[in-house]
């Protein structure tokens, strides 16, 4: 009687096993990719690596990709049929996606997702693109927004400007730099500092940057995007022809011939000419300026320099000189994730779970923060304290430098932006100055996006792939007067590629 | 007809161990050249991954008119003849200069150690010796400054479209002319000092000398070499210019295989265009090794085939 | 005309110190201050710190010495797993590509058997003939080498080139040798073994230190095919801290950082590269040079 009592309860607690087990799946691994990610660091043997993978049961492999090779590395991925389970693409090109997701290199999103996922299906809604990444009615991919759940813009523009140097402005008399600063200030401010000779090595540098950077803030001045295409008009044209961009040009011209701009800018890495200014040779670059950025710039500068950023380095949006903000929008999404065709759907439905859960606030905030109850916790009224120590010098280490898998995870759900103006490891100072910044450009001429042509795909369109910075770099070079001929030129030449996409434009949405 | 069979059959079995010899080599080949040659046909195809080769459709001849519809691929058709036959003009010849100087140099330790500098860049790959010579030659790099000390003017050599080709075969020399001297120097040690003391009686000086009996006493090596340098042509540079190229230069230095790279990786991919390309410069490099190979039979009656 | 000796001059010696020698060596010393001094230049830059290469980017010795560059290389660990497996890569291929490439260049020299012009033809035509990247990758991929250091191994080490170059070095070999070997009684494989390869160990010495030294630089294939970080091979690693990605990605979100690398860090990583070159190169350049001293007379 005993034995049969036993085995009953054996039998039961078996059962009662079983659905658990069907519903799940029990434990999955998986392998995936990273924005952030480089070769032997390893991924998976820190708190939050153990805290998230234990929460969802998986264990997974990274495979890292260098920034330099992830275009190649992807594109032979997914033609070849050998990617990882779940791939999150730092330059996510929406022709590419939609010709991959064609030929059935992409793994759909299960139906009924947007009720499965509520939190993820309200981030890809956030980001604009939930409408417009649609293709018959499936999604072949995930975006991430910038901007959701504690952040909002009402034109998300991008978060570029410039930086100075605060002690040489001082140094050479001039008025403090506000949040704004006109285009002849910052001449004037390097055309000074370059005179003075202020980084003492006989070749201080005016305006750092690279080829593409460079492009990107003269051509702010256009009135166009100047390397896509938008409606003007009602008709849809190509930006680099319109003449708002010769007016950059030879803006960017007279900058180069005037010594203004680093006569070495198209031999730069962009890293190379960041280099410059945290090096201390240069008065000012135009670069990436979210709240991440800069307090990266921050550190370099004190590492390169020994002198103290906060006092040494400012930034500020660029105006034109009646005092215009001039910037771009950009949609609110960075990178997207895609999975691999051949994934188990149990393995899918678990990273799916896990990003879903990566939006909620509390998700966002474990990813961005770390473990709960190590180094930070929830107060009653719903803010954070932060649990970790200040290091000898004041400064917070960062959930980077505590955990190597927030690298794998911050690319998953939404980006740190959101969370950053109210994160208490980013230094208050840097807060105020990009807020100040962003604020500031949305009072000023905003440079529209044509979204249409974002998500539109063609074959033409497929074919369309001209690296203008290149150009733009290689006309402004050369004698003022001919610059103007010399990208008349460019374009012409280049007709037989961008008229046929202006032409399926136009037939798809102008009729 | 069974007689002849025979004789081939046994003509065989007494071949069986070279055949044997032969195996790995075949299967290397088979597999990893021949195997992917039938990837070629999608040079006349729009491939599509999920339908894969075989299954993507024909376009005839698009992709090839293509080519010649698109600014880039025509550059870099351009680039390559000029910088190709640049290299040959430029580039052959240093070796065998410094080959018979350092055959005149005196003293076996210093040479000894000079070879050993020469030789040296040969052993390192291209990312290595671009790192340094990027740095070597930009704007704030060694050179610039010893030329403002000097009191001279910065050039950007790098980003200079018209020095950036002399540039290309000038860090080419400096990289591999001490390597290929050695090959020359082997082979004017194999020149019979008898011809030289008989020179010097009459009276030739060491310049004549070498003109006269060194240079065509290496002129079989040379020939040789400059047969399988030619077929090596289009294939060669693809590393030096992608690892030195940038924006500014690109229009002069952009060649096929770079563009190929380009294409292929960095833009949306339309394989069967690339596969095209690919294709051409093949072609390209066949008539080119067919011409050398004529132009040397006909002033030195050796070819490659002989 | 092979000698045991070191290589003869071309001509006999002079006693006397003439004009014409003081400009060869004047013009071959300034080459060879050409090809050292940017490897110098690098060293000194990689024992510097930032500030001081911003400050002077040319000095004969570092201005502010710093070991900061290799302590962050060497902690990173980025180098020595690069390290391993190029070490492993380059033993594994160099002994795999010369066996194929040796045993292929033998059987063509040998007297002409059936098949033989045939299959000379295909192998030099793949000289002339390739199906391209994409097709390579799709090959490799289904024979199961993706994220394989195998498929670098199997790819790349077999050179029709080098086997051309055997193929001369065993064809002149006097015949008489083998027939003798024939008459005792051994069979073609014992004369391969034997006799053959023992008369071209100066040469087959060279080329298997070419082999060698083509793996260790190998990084195209190492770049498509690795995708594990635990298998990058050191060329990979280097190129990542060298190169820079482009900003081609929208700059919408602070995501889009890079990471910075200074001129000091590439420089001591190009160096941390080169070093086993450096060491090894001057005492196996006499082989290098003796092996292609005696395979060129061949040719």
């Amino acid at each position: 009687m005993k034995r049969l009592l036993g085995m009953l309860l054996c039998v039961c607690l078996l059962l009662s096993c079983v659905p658990a087990l069907a519903e799940d799946g029990g434990h999955v691994s998986f392998t995936i990719n990273s924005t952030h990610s480089n070769a032997t660091m390893d991924y998976d043997k820190d708190g939050l690596y153990d805290y998230i993978s234990q929460k969802f049961d998986f264990d997974y492999e990274v495979w890292p990709v260098s920034k330099d090779s992830q275009a190649e590395k992807f594109r032979i991925w997914v033609n070849g049929g050998t990617m990882p389970d779940c791939v999150t693409l730092r330059d996510f090109k929406y022709q590419e996606y939609a010709t991959y997701a064609e030929q059935g290199l992409l793994a759909p999103l299960p139906t009924g997702w947007e009720e499965t996922y509520p939190n993820l299906y309200k981030m890809v809604v956030d980001s604009g693109m939930y409408d417009k990444m649609q293709l018959d009615g499936q999604m072949y991919a995930i975006p991430h927004a910038i901007f959701s759940n504690f952040a909002h813009m009402d034109t998300v523009v991008n978060h570029l400007s410039v930086y100075y140097r605060k002690d040489w402005v001082e140094q050479l008399g001039l008025e403090p730099f506000g949040t704004v600063i006109t285009l002849s200030q910052l001449a004037d401010y390097l055309q000074k500092a370059i005179d003075a000779d202020l980084a003492g090595n006989g070749n201080t540098i005016g305006l750092s940057d690279n080829n593409d950077y460079a492009a990107r803030f003269f051509t702010l001045f256009s009135d166009v995007s100047y390397n896509t295409f938008m409606r003007i008009d009602g008709k849809y044209v190509w930006g680099a022809a319109q003449p708002g961009v010769i007016n950059a040009l030879k803006l960017a011209s007279q900058w180069y011939h005037e010594g203004l701009l680093d006569p070495d800018f198209y031999l730069m890495a962009s890293a190379d000419a960041v280099n410059k200014f945290t090096s201390g040779i240069a008065a000012a670059m135009y670069h990436n300026c979210a709240i991440s950025s800069y307090e990266g710039y921050r550190v370099s500068f004190q590492e390169a320099t020994g002198l103290d950023p906060a006092e040494c380095i400012g930034a500020a949006a660029i105006a034109d000189d009646n005092g215009v903000v001039h910037a771009i929008e950009t949609a609110n999404y960075w990178s997207a994730t895609f999975f691999s065709p051949d994934i188990d759907p149990v393995v899918m439905d678990r990273i799916l779970q896990m990003m879903d859960w990566m939006c909620t606030t509390e998700g966002e905030l474990t990813v961005m923060m770390g473990v709960p109850g190590e180094t930070w916790e929830q107060e009653a009224d719903g803010s954070v304290k932060l649990l970790v120590e200040a290091d000898a010098e004041g400064k917070i280490p960062s959930t980077a430098e505590l955990y190597n898998s927030f690298s794998v995870f911050r690319s998953l759900g939404i980006l740190a932006d959101d969370y950053s103006f109210i994160n208490p490891t980013n230094d208050a100072q840097v807060i105020s100055e990009v807020k100040d910044i962003y604020a500031a450009k949305q009072l000023g001429t905003i440079i529209p996006l044509d979204f249409d042509y974002e998500t539109f795909a063609s074959d033409a369109k497929a074919n369309y792939s001209l690296k203008l910075e290149d150009e733009f770099s290689r006309v402004l070079i050369m004698p003022e007067d001919e610059v103007e001929a010399a990208w008349d030129t460019m374009v012409d030449t280049n007709k037989s590629i961008w008229q046929p996409v202006v032409d399926d434009l136009n037939a798809a949405f102008c009729q | 007809m069974k007689h002849r069979m025979n004789i081939l059959g046994r003509r065989m079995w007494d071949a069986r161990y070279i055949y044997l010899l032969l195996v790995p080599g075949i299967l290397y080949f088979a597999i990893f050249h021949y195997g992917p040659m039938g990837g070629l046909i999608l040079a006349f195809k729009k491939f599509n991954a999920r339908l894969g080769i075989l299954g993507s459709p024909w376009v005839g001849l698009d992709n090839f008119r293509r080519i010649f519809s698109t600014p880039a691929a025509l550059l870099a058709i351009r680039n390559t003849f000029v910088i190709n036959l640049s290299r040959l003009v430029f580039e052959f010849p240093a070796p065998i200069i410094l080959a018979l100087l350092i055959n005149e140099m005196r003293g076996r330790h210093v040479k000894r150690i000079y070879q050993t500098v020469y030789t040296f860049p040969h052993f390192l790959s291209w990312v290595v010796v671009s790192t340094i010579l990027t740095n070597f030659l930009s704007n704030g790099g060694a050179v610039n400054t010893i030329i403002v000390q000097l009191g001279g003017e910065r050039t950007n050599f790098l980003a200079n479209e018209a020095i950036f080709r002399p540039l290309l075969y000038a860090t080419h020399i400096w990289k591999e002319m001490g390597w290929n001297a050695i090959i020359y120097m082997a082979a004017i040690a194999g020149i019979d000092p008898s011809l030289y003391e008989a020179a010097t009686v009459d009276g030739a000086n060491r310049m004549q000398q070498a003109w006269h009996i060194s240079l065509p006493g290496i002129l079989p090596t040379i020939v040789v070499l400059f047969i399988l340098t030619v077929g090596r042509l289009m294939n060669a540079g693809f590393e030096q210019i992608f690892y030195l190229q940038n924006a500014a230069v690109k229009q002069v230095s952009d060649i096929l295989d770079t563009y190929i790279y380009d294409i292929t990786f960095k833009a949306t991919p339309s394989y069967g265009f690339s596969t095209a390309v690919g294709m051409f410069k093949s072609v390209v490099n066949l008539v080119l090794l067919l011409i050398a190979n004529k132009l040397v039979k006909t002033v030195s009656g050796t070819g490659l085939m002989n | 005309m092979t000698t045991a000796k070191a290589p003869a001059e071309g001509r006999p010696k002079k006693k006397k110190l003439t004009s014409g020698d003081i400009v060869v060596f004047v013009i071959l010393t300034f080459v060879m201050l050409i090809i050292f001094f940017p490897f110098y230049n690098a060293v000194v830059i990689s024992f510097e710190t930032s500030r001081a290469y911003s400050l002077y980017p040319v000095s004969l010795i570092p201005m502010e010495w710093s070991l900061a560059n290799y302590d962050y290389l060497i902690q990173n660990g980025q180098i020595w797993t690069g390290y391993q497996n190029t070490i492993f890569i380059t033993v594994i291929g160099t002994i795999y590509g010369m066996t194929i490439s040796v045993m292929t260049a033998y059987a063509f020299s040998r007297p002409a058997f059936p098949g033989k012009k045939l299959l000379f033809a295909l192998m030099m035509f793949t000289m002339l003939f390739s199906g391209g990247m994409v097709p390579t990758y799709l090959q490799l991929k289904t024979l199961g080498l993706v994220n394989s250091r195998f498929a670098i191994i199997l790819l790349v080490g077999v050179s029709t080139y080098n086997i051309i170059i055997f193929k001369s070095g065993f064809e002149q070999t006097p015949p008489s040798l083998s027939e003798a070997a024939k008459i005792d009684g051994a069979n073609e494989l014992v004369i391969f073994f034997h006799i053959m390869l023992p008369l071209q160990s100066a040469l087959l010495a060279t080329f298997t230190l070419f082999t060698a030294v083509t793996y260790w630089n190998e990084w195209f294939w190492s770049m498509l095919m690795i995708n594990s970080s635990n298998k990058m091979t050191l060329q990979t690693v280097l190129r990542s801290i060298v190169a820079e990605a482009s900003a081609d990605a929208d700059i919408a979100s602070g995501e889009a950082g890079l990471d910075v690398f200074s001129q000091g860090v590439k420089m001591a990583s190009v160096f941390m590269v080169m070093a086993p070159i450096m060491c090894f190169y001057p005492f196996l350049q006499k082989y290098f040079v003796k092996g292609v001293l005696v395979g060129s007379v061949k040719m």
